[in-house]
């Protein structure tokens, strides 16, 4: 669900990076041998192009200096003990994956819950609308335009069906709210996960380009609790959910992990399903349902992770292992390719072009494992 | 000319007389009114008592009024109804012939006097009363016309009848009929003339309640037998009842209600019948009800008393003789049933309803081609006869032949769109035109196509194995092909037994064709839809055997006690509610056994019958041997009665079978029912007081071997973490009682127990122990396989892994490790089956699907078929490492 009036301001993703890597600044714009420049552009777009920048081998490296990752934790107003302790499980075990599996810098996490006491070491503020507001702006103050900012949220959601709002201690933010304190923090990639109830009413506000939305339900009438929240979190520390085996969980993976498993509880439990996640990828008309999110080959969600990256990227191989990893990216775009043209040839003709060019990538990863 | 004197005197005299006489006339003429009872008031309160049904204080009433004036026209006419509707039908034949002769042109004791005449079959006597009745005109003529019409239907006079429906309908559209009763009449003209919603919007108007006039009974009994015909029970038993509020004891009433309620299968049935009798115990459509519901417990003597019963009432009913019929094609007496036949189609040449109602009864014995040969009788004689159409569709569609058969259920939904039968039936058949098909050597499969990648293959191999094992053991081959249907909706399942929704069951058996639930049509857990498929299939093999005469008791019996031979676990068990039915003195005789499947008296009848039925069939084979029960089956085939079957198998009449089944019951029972306090159970219960732990001790001290003390402490302590004691009562609780796998069970909770102390074996034994009472628990399957994966002991794991299966066969994780279980034992063709229906479920992680089938094919010895995998996989999952070097593998490690 889109609305027209988005609310706060709306950056554009760009194309070119200008540097937040590894190398050095100097000052201004340096001019670099080509093979580095040609590098660096190459890096960028791995960054940004979906379905490529798969490396040989996965995350969960320990984050170097200026890490580009941000993560906000809320969980709102719980309303009642069972609820506050379910809320309180989902958020801090969202941040020991960020911080265990996926990396991201303690002091890159904030988190606000409604009552801080209840885990004072891994929750840093009361979940208000005022506390939400300063936590991003003070993140505004460090994260760079390169930056990823992941936002959860957690806990009872409201709508009158068509305005959303998020239950807080005190006042409770709009979805306009949410999104003019978020996307004031000056990042290149936003990820936002909603896991309220009424949840779809919020992505007229907070979807946008450069942003993937998730929420729990379709819609601001579907206000029943949700479920969505635990099952994403568990997607980072599943392997199931990694369905293209590249050692790596992207968000488009994360949201049909979760999804899915969604629709399983309620099949299990024979009731009738009262919440449809949806994912909203930059910025598009209409958001995605897990069925719809599966014929899709080119979504922003999937090549967009929460993990630091590929090692390529961290410049952490030789010259002739870089080598192979681009041959390895070219024969997997090959692979894209013809998979795209599947319909306009015979299967045996299909199967015989794929399988020459997954052995050559086979052989390539191969010899790239060794290194 | 001037008289004389004494003329004068002699005139004045003669003048005082007149006078005098005059006056004296006048004194007595008053007087005589004065003192003679009002026989009009008396009749006006008679006919009160009458409509109000207290039949008696009528009689009485009209009996006084004609004592006053034995030519009081009304009393005449009510004491006829009165007779005629307590069923005195021959006294009313008396009595009216007393009153018509000296009245022989009067309307109402001619039609009275044709009602009680048809009552008792003398139609002739019955037309040619009713046409005096016709031609003295006067206000009852539109009724006697009507009455004359129904007659010459039921004669099978159509086209004399349809002419007098049609002038009736014209003088209607002429605008010339009024009032509650005539409009009545006009309902029932135009729903004889097949204009339905028209007689429904006459009968609203005939019924509806007036100032100052009564709604008239007859009218209003007649709008609910319209709804009845057209299949609407609700709005039926709602007019029914309307009735009941102007005379509680009316017998058409009493009856309709009752055939309403067949709908829902209670046994308000047979009470609402004998309370129609309690009023008029002549009243025939009663007695031919009851004789039905004894057809249907196969108690074919009971019935063929009560249809002599009817007959000795109007020998020429030809819904008893129909009956009569019915009852000489069961006992296979050809010259009986010709003789019933013929005195049928003498009264009325084109009565296809006589075979309409033999193919219904061929329909309760499960007799299905039968009933579509005798269908094809009905409606070659009678074409408008819709039901019959729709019956034949139906069993067409029951023996296999589903294209014939929906041209059937077509033609019957034509003809007659409120058939909520044919159109229930039609519209599952449009979503079975979706169905996928699939077959294995002997079988033929139709499910839906979500299904077929899941369920074919262990539905398939496992109606194999039952074929396989069955006619072995039967000595037996069923014809076929043998058709299998699952249906993914409970409610396409019910239509397809019974044309209506809401059927109770999981499965039925038709001979050649079975249709199951789908696991998809219930939650995970609701049931086994593998023992569900194997009981259904030794259904295949009890009805063909014995060319469908098995009663129907011993066939379930014999496919639950085939269920618990097919698999450790399957089949039902003892419950605490069997028990309880026991010392309660619940529990049936064998010779009740199929009354408590066809009109259970209460909610649990029928499961506690099922099991019954199977304990049956146990202790045959436990004192016998189970050649003993292939003998019965055989005898069945040739048409014996029960008793006579194991007369002559067991040695045993029906009392002696009741003896020793008792017998039989309390050695298996007493022992357990003594463990199971359920009187102190419910007194907890109703006092909401759950005991506490010293009150259980004590209680425990008394009685060690109490079952629900040591479940009911076991569960406190374990509740507080106090294991170690728990454990204790919960094991004493087991071994008393195994059979117990409700929620809480002694089993689950030990099992939690020794996996939290990390007592893996014991656990084991404990998960076992629930899975072999307890054939829908997928929780204690699931973990047994844990612990055998972990121990590698993969053959188990696999196991125990395709039992949950059977139970829900949806879960893409048990899909999984049964392959890898099955790989890990070398068992290739296993493990291909598992990955295979793995995939068909869409599992999340397909590429690793893909992986893993492809290394089973490549056990298998199937490299190309391994290659064209390992490619999906890749095709997925481009980088996948493992998946890369398989196909190196298989590429020759270029």
């Amino acid at each position: 669900m889109r609305s027209g009036n988005r609310g706060g301001a709306a950056r554009r993703g760009r194309m070119i990076c200008q540097g937040r890597s590894a190398l050095p600044h100097a000052g201004g714009f340096l001019l670099f041998p080509r093979p580095i420049r040609s590098y660096l552009l190459l890096s960028c777009c791995l960054m940004i192009s979906p379905g490529i920048g798969k490396p040989a081998f996965g995350a969960g490296q320990a984050a170097p200096a200026g890490d580009s990752r941000w993560a906000i934790l809320v969980s709102g107003i719980s309303g009642e003990p069972e609820l506050q302790k379910r809320y309180l499980k989902n958020l801090t075990e969202m941040r020991s994956v960020l911080e265990s599996s996926l990396g991201f810098p303690p002091d890159h996490i904030v988190a606000l819950f409604d009552d801080p006491a209840m885990d004072p070491s891994r929750i840093q503020h009361q979940s208000t609308r005022d506390n939400l507001a300063k936590v991003c702006r003070e993140i505004a103050g460090r994260a760079g335009g390169e930056d990823l900012v992941f936002v959860f949220l957690e806990g009872h959601g409201d709508s009158d069906g068509r305005n959303y709002k998020f239950n807080m201690v005190g006042p409770d933010p709009a979805g306009e709210d949410l999104a003019s304190m978020i996307y004031a923090i000056p990042a290149q990639r936003f990820v936002v996960f909603n896991g309220t109830n009424c949840s779809g009413a919020s992505l007229g506000a907070l979807a946008g380009k450069g942003r993937i939305v998730i929420s729990a339900t379709k819609s601001g009438l579907e206000k029943n609790l949700t479920r969505l929240s635990a099952y994403f979190v568990e997607a980072f520390a599943d392997n199931n959910a990694d369905v293209d085996k590249n050692a790596r969980i992207s968000i488009l993976e994360a949201f049909q992990y979760a999804a899915r498993k969604v629709e399983e509880y309620y099949t299990r439990e024979g009731s009738l399903q009262t919440e449809h996640p949806v994912l909203s990828d930059n910025g598009e008309a209409a958001a995605l349902t897990l069925a719809d999110a599966g014929t899709r080959t080119s979504l922003l969600a999937g090549s967009v992770f929460l993990d630091r990256g590929s090692p390529l990227l961290l410049g952490d191989m030789s010259p002739e292992g870089q080598a192979l990893a681009r041959e390895a990216r070219s024969l997997e775009k090959q692979v894209e390719l013809l998979k795209s043209m599947k319909d306009e040839m015979s299967e045996e003709e299909y199967l015989k072009r794929l399988e020459g060019l997954l052995l050559k990538l086979a052989e390539v990863q191969a010899r790239l494992r060794k290194k | 000319m001037k008289s004389s004197k004494g003329q004068q005197d002699r005139d004045a005299r003669m003048g005082r007389r007149c006078v005098v006489r005059v006056l004296l006339i006048g004194i007595l003429t008053w007087g005589a009114v004065a003192l003679r009872p009002a026989e009009g008031q008396v009749a006006a309160e008679s006919r009160t008592a009458l409509r109000a049904g207290d039949y008696a204080a009528a009689r009485s009433g009209f009996e006084a009024a004609l004592r006053a004036n034995p030519d009081h026209e009304e009393s005449q006419a009510g004491l006829l109804q009165a007779l005629r509707e307590s069923g005195a039908y021959q006294e009313a034949i008396r009595r009216g012939d007393e009153f018509l002769k000296r009245r022989s042109g009067s309307v109402a004791l001619n039609y009275e006097r044709a009602l009680s005449a048809r009552a008792v079959g003398a139609y002739p006597a019955a037309e040619e009363h009713l046409l005096r009745a016709v031609k003295a005109g006067g206000g009852l003529r539109r009724t006697v016309v009507a009455e004359l019409a129904d007659l010459l239907d039921y004669l099978g006079r159509e086209a004399e009848a349809a002419k007098l429906w049609d002038g009736l309908l014209d003088e209607y559209r002429g605008g010339r009929v009024s009032g509650s009763r005539d409009l009545g009449v006009i309902a029932r003209a135009a729903w004889r003339r097949d204009y339905i919603q028209d007689a429904k919007d006459i009968f609203i108007d005939a019924t509806e309640e007036k100032p100052g006039a009564e709604v008239p009974l007859e009218a209003l009994t007649n709008f609910g037998y319209l709804f009845l015909e057209k299949y609407d029970a609700t709005d039926a038993i709602s007019v029914f009842r309307d009735c009941q509020k102007i005379n509680k004891g009316y017998a058409p009433a009493l009856v309709g209600l009752a055939l309403a309620k067949q709908y829902e299968g209670t046994v308000e049935v047979e009470s609402l019948a004998r309370s129609a009798l309690e009023a008029n115990p002549n009243f025939i459509p009663a007695i031919n009800l009851l004789a039905e519901l004894r057809f249907q417990e196969e108690r074919y003597d009971d019935a063929m008393t009560l249809v002599r019963q009817a007959q000795a009432i109007n020998p020429k009913d030809l819904d008893a003789l129909s009956l009569e019929a019915v009852y000489h094609q069961i006992r296979e007496d050809a010259s009986g049933f010709a003789q019933a036949e013929s005195k049928v189609l003498a009264i009325h040449p084109s009565y296809g309803r006589l075979y309409y109602t033999l193919a219904e009864s061929m329909v309760m014995r499960r007799k299905y081609q039968e009933a579509v040969d005798f269908n094809r009788k009905a409606v070659a004689l009678t074409p408008g006869l819709y039901p019959a159409y729709a019956s034949m569709g139906m069993n067409l569609m029951r023996v296999g032949d589903l294209k014939t058969g929906r041209a059937m259920v077509e033609r019957a939904f034509e003809g007659d769109p409120f058939n909520v039968w044919a159109y229930n039936t039609l519209d599952l058949l449009d979503q079975m035109d979706s169905f996928a098909t699939g077959s294995s050597e002997h079988c033929v499969f139709h499910m839906s196509r979500e299904d077929q990648p899941v369920l074919l293959p262990y539905a398939s191999k496992l109606a194999e194995e039952a074929h396989a094992q069955l006619t072995a053991r039967y000595g037996f081959t069923p014809q076929g092909p043998l058709q299998f249907e699952m249906f993914p909706d409970h409610g396409g399942f019910a239509v397809r037994t019974l044309g209506l929704p809401g059927l109770g069951a999981l499965g039925v058996c038709f001979g050649k064709v079975v249709a199951l639930d789908s696991p998809r049509a219930r939650k995970p857990g609701e049931f086994n839809w593998g023992s569900t498929l194997w009981h259904e299939f030794a259904h295949i093999m009890t009805l063909q055997m014995t060319r469908h005469n098995v009663p129907r008791w011993f066939s379930e019996g014999l496919s639950v006690y085939e269920e618990q031979k097919a698999r450790a676990g399957w089949g039902d068990d003892l419950t605490a509610s069997f028990v309880k039915a026991y010392k309660e003195g619940r529990l049936l005789k064998v010779s009740e056994l199929n009354a408590g499947m066809m009109r259970p008296k209460s909610p649990d009848q029928i499961e506690l019958s099922y099991y019954q039925a199977g304990l049956f069939c146990r202790m045959i084979e436990e004192k016998f041997g189970f050649e003993k029960i292939r003998q019965s089956l055989e005898l069945f085939s040739e048409n014996l009665p029960v008793e006579e079957v194991f007369r002559r198998t067991l040695g045993w009449d029906t009392k002696a079978l009741d003896a020793q089944y008792a017998s039989y019951l309390d050695g298996i029972l007493k022992p357990v029912a003594s463990r199971l306090d359920f009187q102190r159970l419910a007194l907890e219960r109703k006092s909401e007081i759950a005991p506490d732990k010293a009150m259980l001790t004590s209680l425990l001290k008394r009685n060690p071997d109490d079952f629900f003390a040591n479940l009911q402490l076991g569960a406190v302590l374990h509740q507080e973490q106090s294991m170690a004691a728990a454990e204790g009562y919960l094991r004493k609780a087991a071994d008393l009682f195994p059979e117990f796998v409700e929620p809480g069970n002694p089993h689950e909770l030990l099992a939690e127990i020794y996996m939290a102390s990390g007592r893996e074996e014991d656990a084991l034994r404990q998960y076992l122990d629930w899975a072999r009472y307890d054939e829908s628990a997928v929780l204690p399957l699931t973990s047994a396989a844990e612990i055998y994966r972990k121990r590698k002991d993969w053959a188990n794991a696999a196991r125990v892994l395709e039992l949950s299966i059977y139970i829900d066969p949806y879960d893409t994780r048990v899909h999984a490790r049964l392959g890898e279980s099955a790989m890990e034992a070398g068992n290739w063709n296993a493990a291909i089956a598992a990955f295979q229906v793995l995939l068909g479920l869409n599992p999340p992680d397909r590429a690793e699907a893909h992986y893993n089938l492809a290394r089973a094919l490549l056990g298998a010895g199937k490299k190309t078929e391994a290659k064209r995998e390992v490619l999906r996989s890749l095709e997925i999952a481009p980088t996948y490492d493992k998946a890369q070097q398989l196909l190196l593998k298989l590429s020759g490690g270029r």
